[in-house]
This record gives C-alpha cells, structure tokens and sequence, in this order.
C-alpha cells in the first residue's frame, strides 16, 4: 500500500461512517464493524470510530517508512474535522430570521469535503512511464528515460 | 419649517430610524452566528463566506424598504410642498448611506476578528517543519506562504509545497479582509465626497462640478487603493504592489473622471 493509497483507504472510512452516521445505512453494524459497542450516545460512537480508523492509520503509514506529511495531517485532523462536520448549524438567528442563512451556509461543506477530501500540499511530479521523481526545477522530461513527464491530452 | 413641514419630517426619520433599528438586531445575531462558523471551519473561507452573501441579501432587502416606502407613502407628501422635497430626499440618501457603513464596518470587524485569531493558527503552522514527499527529510524553504518548488537536500527530488491550509487561510483570504478593513474608511470617505459634490451642483441648478472637487475625488479613490495595497504588503511582509494600485487607478480614470468633460478639458486623458 501506497501513503497515497493509505489516505483514499481513510477518507473511504471517513465517508462510510459519515453516510452511516446521517442514515443512508444502519448505524449499530457499521460502529460494531469498528469495534464499537452501540450505547445510544451516536456522537460518541462516531468519535470511537474515527479515533478507531486513526489508530489503524497510523499503524498502516508506520509500515511505509517515514511519515508522508499529507497523510500525517489526514489522521491528525480526521476526527477534529469530521466531528466538527456533524456538529449542528449555530441556531442563531431566530429572532432575525437568519436561521436558514446559517443552515444553507453550510449545507454544502460535507458534500464538498467527502468528494475532494485534503488537499495535497506536497507533491512531487513522477514520470508516467518509469516512475522517476523530478529532480530540477521547471525541468519537466524524466531524469531517467528522458520523456515528458506529462501526457498529452491531444494524443489519445 | 412650519408645524406640518416638522410632523412630516419627524414621521420620516421616525420610520427611517426603524429601518436601522432593525439592522442593529439583524448584527447581533449575525455577529453570533458567523463567528460560529468560523469557529467550526477553521481553515475553509467557504462557509462564513456563504453565510455573508446571505446576509448581503438580508440587508439589502431591509434598505429596500426605504424606496419602496418612499415611492409608495412618502414621495407624494414631500412632492407637494417644494420647500421641503429636498430635505425629504437627502434624509432617505443620508439613511441609505448611514446602513451601508454600519453593515459594511459590522463585516469589516467580524472578518478582522476571524483574522486575528487565524494567525495564531497560521504562525503555529509555519513552524512546523515540512518533509520532502520522497524521503521524508525537512525541506528548506524560501517561503511558506507561496507554493514553491524546493529541492530536498538530501535525496535531490523537486518537491512542489504549497502552504498548509491554515496557512492559506490567513496569508490569503483572512489578509485581504484586514486590508479592505483598513481601508474601508478611506471608501466611505469617497462616497460621502461624491454625495457632497451632487448636492452643490443641485443647488447651482446642476451647475458642473469644479476640477479642485474632481482633484479631491481622485485623492480619495487613491488613498483608498494604496491602503489596501500597503497594509496587504505589511501583513504578507512584501514590497508593496505598485502594478495593482496603477491598474486600479486606471479603471477609475477610464470609468468615471474621463467621462467628465470638465476633467478632460484641465486634465487630458491618461490613454487607454
């Protein structure tokens, strides 16, 4: 398993419990599936799950060799962040009629963030035929076998 | 003004100081519930910028609300004293002005306020050390608050790192919410100039408006983009962005002193 890999692998697990959390499948089997004994408290139980999915990510990334700092923040912030997703909409606003505005303010965060998850803040461009790594700046044919890094969209 | 002239004058103000009664509340409780949003997003613009469009639109059907009453209820009444429709007029200008700074000061300071606590996070960002992608040794680099190719001294790979999200946060959008903050007075400044220069030329029977008035305009539209530009520069720590104060600056030219006839006569055309 690739750190890249490992990092789909958590937001798949990320996403799951999300959907499971919010209804789309039951909540019992999925929190047991993790190890998690169903109390009622569904908040806590989400919590349980991510601190769960964390602990095996951080165990899988020990296993690659030095930490990829992409992953690294992934796990660090994957139950801060999810758990800040689920947490309800400020109920501000009533008296004033802003209630919706906040609600629809952040309707669409979760949605955004379970497609396109982290952003990678670090990346370094591999050839697309041998796999050598980039090694001077805005020179972008492989060290290695001499071709482009890049495919070109014109050529199928 | 005659008894009749000050009830209807009171009766407008009255209802004028509703309106901005009911913005004060609407910012309370706006001021609550952005800062909650910011609170939950710490490192994503989206949400708070969301919630400030709706509330743009909030506000601007609240200051609606004085045209339609003007049109509807208030117009006729001023129409038929001649002595006093001016009066009614700059009053309902003056109110509209008044709730477009309260409301843009209102934002002004809560974004500030997100800033500040966003550059502790940014700054606790910045010191941590970024390793190469490849081999996992820390990076030397330039900055951190641009996306910079940098090569990893030990093992040779070109890594591209871009800053963390809490850093983009701050040094991107939080930055330009403290420039326009800083410089938000110097624009009510040219907006309150403009509404002084229209109203001598109404009472010189539209007369045209003197260059020194148009040459204070253009001091003030200056002033405004330099200070955007200087404190952008402050916070980032860079040299001062000359080319976007020019290029501001020529849109202003372009679009409002040029088409000014009296302007043109003293002044030229800067071209294009």
């Amino acid at each position: 398993m690739t750190p890249d890999e490992l990092a789909d692998a958590v937001s798949m697990h990320r996403a799951r419990l999300l959907a499971a959390f919010r209804g789309e499948e039951p909540w019992e089997p999925v929190a047991e599936s993790y190890g998690v004994t169903p109390t009622g408290a569904r908040e806590a139980e989400l919590r349980a799950c991510l601190e769960a999915v964390a602990t095996w990510g951080r165990d899988a990334a020990s296993r690659l060799g030095p930490p990829g700092v992409g992953i690294t923040a992934h796990l660090a912030d994957l139950v801060r962040e999810t758990m800040n997703e689920i947490a309800p909409a400020p109920t501000t606003g009533g008296k004033a009629g802003l209630a919706m505005i906040f609600a629809n303010a952040t309707a669409s965060v979760s949605w955004w963030k379970e497609r396109y998850g982290k952003v990678k803040t670090i990346y370094v461009a591999r050839c697309r035929f041998c796999g050598g790594k980039q090694t001077t700046a805005l020179a972008f044919h492989c060290p290695y076998c001499g071709r482009f890094l890049y495919a070109d969209p014109k050529q199928a | 003004m005659n008894a009749n002239q000050q009830a209807l004058v009171d009766r407008w103000q009255s209802f004028l100081a509703k309106i901005h009664e009911r913005l004060a509340e609407i910012c309370v409780e706006a001021e609550a519930g952005v800062r909650a949003i910011a609170a939950q997003h710490p490192e994503d613009q989206m949400p708070v910028s969301n919630a400030i469009t709706g509330l743009d639109h909030r506000v601007r059907q609240l200051r609606d609300k004085i045209q339609e009453t003007w049109d509807a209820q208030v117009e006729d009444k001023f129409s038929a004293d001649p002595e006093i429709h001016d009066v009614g007029l700059d009053m309902k200008q003056d109110s509209e002005v008044l709730l477009d700074e309260k409301w843009s000061l209102a934002k002004a300071a809560w974004m500030s306020e997100i800033a500040r606590e966003a550059f502790g996070r940014a700054m606790a960002a910045m010191e941590k050390p970024v390793p190469c992608s490849s081999c996992g040794a820390p990076l030397n680099l330039p900055t951190r608050i641009e996306l910079v190719a940098a090569t990893c001294t030990h093992c040779g790979v070109v890594n591209q790192a871009a800053p963390s999200m809490a850093i983009q946060y701050y040094f991107g959008w939080c930055v330009q919410n403290l420039a326009d903050a800083a410089a938000l007075p110097h624009r009510h400044a040219v907006e309150r100039q403009r509404i002084v220069a229209d109203r001598w030329r109404r009472d010189r029977n539209w007369a045209a408006e003197p260059v020194e008035s148009l040459e204070e305009w253009e001091r003030l539209e200056r002033r405004y983009w330099e200070t955007v530009a200087h404190e952008r520069a402050r916070l980032r720590n860079e040299p001062v962005d000359q080319k976007y104060i020019d290029s501001r600056m020529a849109y202003f030219y372009k679009y409002s002193l040029e088409s000014n006839q009296q302007w043109v006569r003293a002044k030229g055309r800067h071209g294009g």
